[in-house]
């Protein structure tokens, strides 16, 4: 091992230490504590300690700060000290690995799933989503269908008619309601009420879409139904076996003038990109 | 591709004054650039906010980028890590700078993480050889994969190493000419830095070869404790002008730019600092033009 591989593994090894650079030296020992202390300089301004120190702060705090950034609801359902230790116990089990801190906060869902100290069971859910609202923000660009072009569709065509959804779009399976929660943050309104109104539910089935159209993000949830039909679609289901897949579920008489009305909504929703009345390939390109 | 020209690219003398581009200002910048009544020449933007697939954040670059020059600076190519250079960023770097088209593009000479762990810091390098040639051979990799010759940055820093064999100037100066790169000469990098360590700043600007200065940042800075930290959330202190103009009379006319990323002020500030370096620009280079021509008069 180089001597400059050696320096950064201690000093990150210290960086990151959870209470703080004194703390770890100390829980490293002698000689080995002695021997990085003394890799460092330290004259009557500062110690070596304090010097690490100011790595150490920077280290957590400007992560804190990002996700805090990220994760604006969860943050006000926590309140600041559980929030710095969310941030704390995340930062241990999952250390940045990205060059930029727009990913800092990929993997907090996952981490509070494995977590249930940190809050209700219903907390991961409210990650998922605010994560995919960050993802959202800047996703790919594309270019949506209009009404006309929909319209101009060749009655014939309809039956084999395939949609592409746009990139920005995500399609989440949640156990509670939670976008009630980032709704009450979104409007600048307390979160208490909705928080009280997710302690009383049970887990269930919540699907959700979030998407941006232009630089606008978007959320919503999907009533069983939609949440189906869209999924058959994502998946490059043509129009006509969504009409008979909706049949099953509504009856002959509702069927399509509910496709119909869904993928009205759709697309003023702007989650269509592209329309092909080939099956599906896996490197289909949409106009 | 390495260019072997040691001089400055002409952006370096012509570019003029400008002000880190951050989102809060976008609106401002949008309508001041399309009313053609910005007082700044050209924006910096963080190279990794923008390395991202699409949304409004590359649409407002592309918007300005049509109207004024900008320059890429990076914070995460960690070239003095031990780890290998991480390939993905540099494609995705590479990208963006042919969207963008800078005049250049800077990054710090520092490491940000090791073992794939990202800090998400400026980290100082030993002051030694093996360092030196370390980092030479990376950026030497890095201005191939990029065909274009990078600008490293001076970082201020907080901790010194006891196995340190020459100055940070010494180190910063002998990387740049070894590499073949530019130095992006962060004036309150050395005013904290020579705080912090207790060396001279004067005598880090006297030594840091001219022809190898692509760019100039001005920031202000924070007291905590016995440390001054590199905050950017203050207007540029008078010291730091103070060491501004003593780098400009011997530099010459130099890209400047006026960093500002925490407590953000309304853009009018940045402009103001901006205009406030333009002016010693002027002042430094009248007062040059007026020595040298009272000289030629006596003679």
């Amino acid at each position: 091992m180089t001597a400059l591989v050696k320096l950064q593994r201690s000093l990150k090894q210290l960086i990151v230490a959870p209470n703080g650079v004194a703390a770890a030296l100390a829980e490293l020992g002698e000689p080995a504590a002695r021997a990085l202390e003394q890799s460092v300089s330290s004259d009557t301004r500062s110690s070596a300690v304090e010097r690490l120190d100011v790595y150490a702060n920077a280290y957590f705090y400007r992560i804190r700060d990002c996700l805090e950034s990220d994760f604006g609801a969860l943050r006000a359902v926590l309140g600041a000290d559980r929030f710095h230790n969310l941030a704390t116990g995340y930062l241990i089990e999952f250390p940045p690995r990205h060059p930029s801190l727009r990913f800092v906060g990929d993997r907090i869902a996952e981490f509070i799933d494995g977590h249930s100290e940190v809050g209700p069971e219903w907390l991961a859910d409210l990650a998922r989503l605010e994560w995919a609202i960050v993802e959202a923000f800047d996703a790919a660009d594309a270019n949506v269908v209009s009404r006309d072009e929909l319209a101009a569709i060749d009655p014939v065509d309809w039956a084999e008619l395939r949609f592409a959804f746009q990139p920005a779009l995500t399609r989440l399976d949640l156990g509670f309601p939670v976008h009630r929660v980032r709704l009450a943050w979104d409007n600048d309104d307390p979160v208490a009420t909705a928080v009280s109104q997710l302690a009383a539910l049970d887990r269930g089935m919540h699907p959700m879409l979030v998407w941006r159209t232009d630089e606008r993000v978007s959320y919503r949830s999907l009533d069983p139904v939609e949440a189906t039909a869209v999924d058959f679609a994502l998946s490059g289901g043509a129009f006509g076996a969504l009409c008979e897949q909706l049949a099953s579920a509504l009856g002959d008489g509702e069927a399509s003038n509910h496709a119909a009305a869904l993928l009205a909504r759709w697309q003023a929703d702007g989650l269509i990109r592209g329309l092909s009345t080939m099956p599906p390939t896996p490197n289909a390109t949409y106009p | 591709m390495r260019d072997s020209t040691p001089t400055r690219p002409d952006a370096a003398t012509s570019i003029g004054f400008g002000v880190g581009l951050r989102p809060v200002h976008f609106p401002v910048v949008l309508e001041r650039a399309a009313q053609r009544a910005l007082r700044v020449d050209w924006f910096e933007i963080i190279s990794e906010n923008f390395m991202i697939p699409g949304g409004r954040p590359l649409r407002i670059l592309d918007e300005i980028r049509s109207l004024v020059p900008v320059v890429l600076h990076g914070v995460s190519m960690n070239l003095g890590s031990s780890d290998p250079l991480d390939e993905q960023y540099l494609d995705g770097l590479a990208r963006l700078a042919e969207r963008v088209d800078p005049p250049w593009l800077s990054d710090h000479l520092c490491w940000t993480g090791v073992d794939s762990h990202n800090l998400h810091d400026l980290l100082p390098l030993p002051y030694t050889e093996d360092a030196i040639r370390h980092v030479v051979e990376r950026i030497g990799r890095v201005q191939d994969r990029l065909r274009r010759r990078i600008a490293i940055e001076n970082v201020s820093s907080y901790l010194s190493y006891t196995s340190d064999e020459m100055t940070e100037w010494e180190f910063l100066s002998a990387i740049a000419e070894r590499a073949d790169c530019g130095i992006l000469l962060d004036v309150n990098n050395i005013f904290v830095s020579a705080h912090n360590h207790g060396f001279d700043a004067a005598r880090y600007v006297d030594a840091i070869p001219s022809e190898r200065v692509f760019q100039i940042h001005l920031a202000g800075h924070s007291v905590q404790g016995s440390m001054l930290i590199d905050t950017h959330d203050h207007p540029v202190r008078a010291e730091v002008w103070a060491l501004y103009e003593r780098a400009i009379a011997r530099i010459g006319r130099t890209a400047t730019l006026v960093e500002w990323d925490d407590q953000i002020p309304e853009y009018d500030v940045l402009e103001a600092e901006a205009d406030l370096a333009r002016k010693k620009c002027d002042d430094s280079h009248s007062d040059r033009a007026q020595r040298r021509s009272s000289i030629g008069a006596d003679a």
